[in-house]
């Protein structure tokens, strides 16, 4: 009888959403959003795992035992290095995550990898540029979580924790405007702003990605 | 590696679950549940939990839950009359939100369609606890029942307004008004 797969954490399921499966390759997101939106994946994941915990403005470690996943005990790590159970704002957790989002991103995709999800290809343009892929082995589990986050912003149920999560990521780094037509996003607008405000973690992301934005584009101002 | 006795124990805990969840529970049963709830510890319960204890339940519970070293915030679930009132008293955060939920969708598994949760003497919530009152409400929402909260205070309110949980759990100030709108 084979052994059932772990079900996939919020981080490789975000990664599943912002993969354009019909190129291989991950929707432009601006790099800086997109270390800021994984940091907080892993946040997420680790509170749905009892890790840590949050209130309206500080986040805590409340355990810092390893959850046994290779995605998640290093930032697990990170956060519980000294002083271990002090309360930190939100962003600044956020900003000590996003440092080792490369990392992050890497161990992710590597268990999608062992898990048979996708696999990693890499070519050369005109022999000398270097290109890599990610074309997906099966489309089951990208086409359940798109599923999933549109039953959430379609309908007026209540959603699950971890779909609001998944939701409120994809809205905060722009991630909607990529995987819905405009007409879909002008329905769905509405619902997508209510089910993102329902995650405190997904509301730092967002104001942190609003605030890089923000600085971005007074830099590109001021040029 | 368990030995044998226990493996045993545990599958004669797991029969006694199951006909535990075939036979319906009644209001009193469900009142006692509480205790159950607040002794997560490890220890046998005390009287008045015997009907439950001869079906099996506690010693199930206590396999399956695991064991809790920190004691749980109070509370208590009075079954009095239709609605059902679940009081959450201390702190619902990650320490204590997964035992109250898990009272909670027992409650909604038994029957309970209608529920208000009184948090006057709730005074502080987490990103966990809101995680938790939302998965009861969406468990009620399924079942077609209905879930209210009252009695809020300034730091739950808070926490409720600033995710905009409010919009899909309804809040009243007082339990009597809670309650008068799920009779209606």
């Amino acid at each position: 009888m084979p052994v059932p797969s772990p079900p996939l954490t919020i981080l490789e399921e975000f990664l599943l959403l912002a993969l354009d499966d019909s190129v291989g390759r991950f929707y432009p997101l601006a790099r800086s959003t997109l270390d800021c939106t994984l940091a907080g994946a892993v946040l997420m994941d680790l509170s749905l795992r009892h890790r840590i915990d949050n209130d309206l403005h500080d986040l805590f470690v409340t355990d810092a035992s390893p959850t046994g996943s290779p995605v998640l005990d290093p930032a697990l790590a990170i956060l519980a290095r000294s002083p271990v159970l002090t309360p930190k704002p939100i962003a600044a957790w956020l900003r000590d995550l996003s440092a080792s989002s490369d990392d992050l991103r890497e161990r992710a995709l590597r268990q999608l990898e062992a898990l048979g999800i996708l696999r990693r290809e890499d070519t050369k343009i005109l022999w000398v540029f270097g290109s890599r892929r990610y074309p997906l082995l099966h489309q089951k589990e990208q086409r359940e979580v798109k599923l999933r986050v549109l039953g959430v912003i379609l309908r007026d149920d209540i959603p699950e924790p971890h779909d609001i999560m998944l939701v409120t990521l994809a809205h905060a780094c722009g991630l909607f405007h990529h995987i819905l037509n405009d007409h879909e996003l002008t329905a769905a607008s509405a619902r997508i702003d209510q089910v993102a405000r329902m995650d405190l973690i997904g509301q730092a992301v967002a104001k942190a990605v609003a605030e890089i934005e923000t600085a971005i584009a007074m830099a590109s101002g001021f040029r | 590696m368990p030995d044998s006795d226990c493996l045993f124990n545990v599958l004669i805990e797991m029969a006694r679950l199951i006909q535990l969840f075939k036979s319906p529970i009644s209001h009193n049963e469900l009142k006692d549940l509480r205790k159950i709830g607040v002794r997560r510890n490890g220890s046998r319960p005390e009287q008045p939990v015997a009907n439950l204890l001869e079906k099996g339940f506690n010693g199930a519970a206590s396999f399956f839950l695991g064991v809790e070293t920190m004691p749980v915030t109070q509370r208590a679930i009075s079954f009095t009359a239709e609605p059902d009132v679940m009081e959450i008293s201390g702190r619902l955060d990650d320490g204590t939100a997964p035992a109250i939920e898990e009272d909670a969708l027992l409650c909604i598994r038994c029957g309970a369609r209608r529920m208000v949760i009184d948090c006057h003497d709730l005074t502080y919530v987490t990103g966990a606890g809101m995680r938790s009152l939302l998965t009861v409400a969406r468990a009620m929402r399924q079942a077609d029942g209905r879930l209210i909260v009252c009695d809020l205070q300034p730091q739950v309110a808070r926490m409720f307004a600033a995710s905009g949980i409010d919009a899909m759990i309804p809040v009243y100030a007082y339990q009597s008004e809670a309650i008068a709108s799920l009779a209606g």
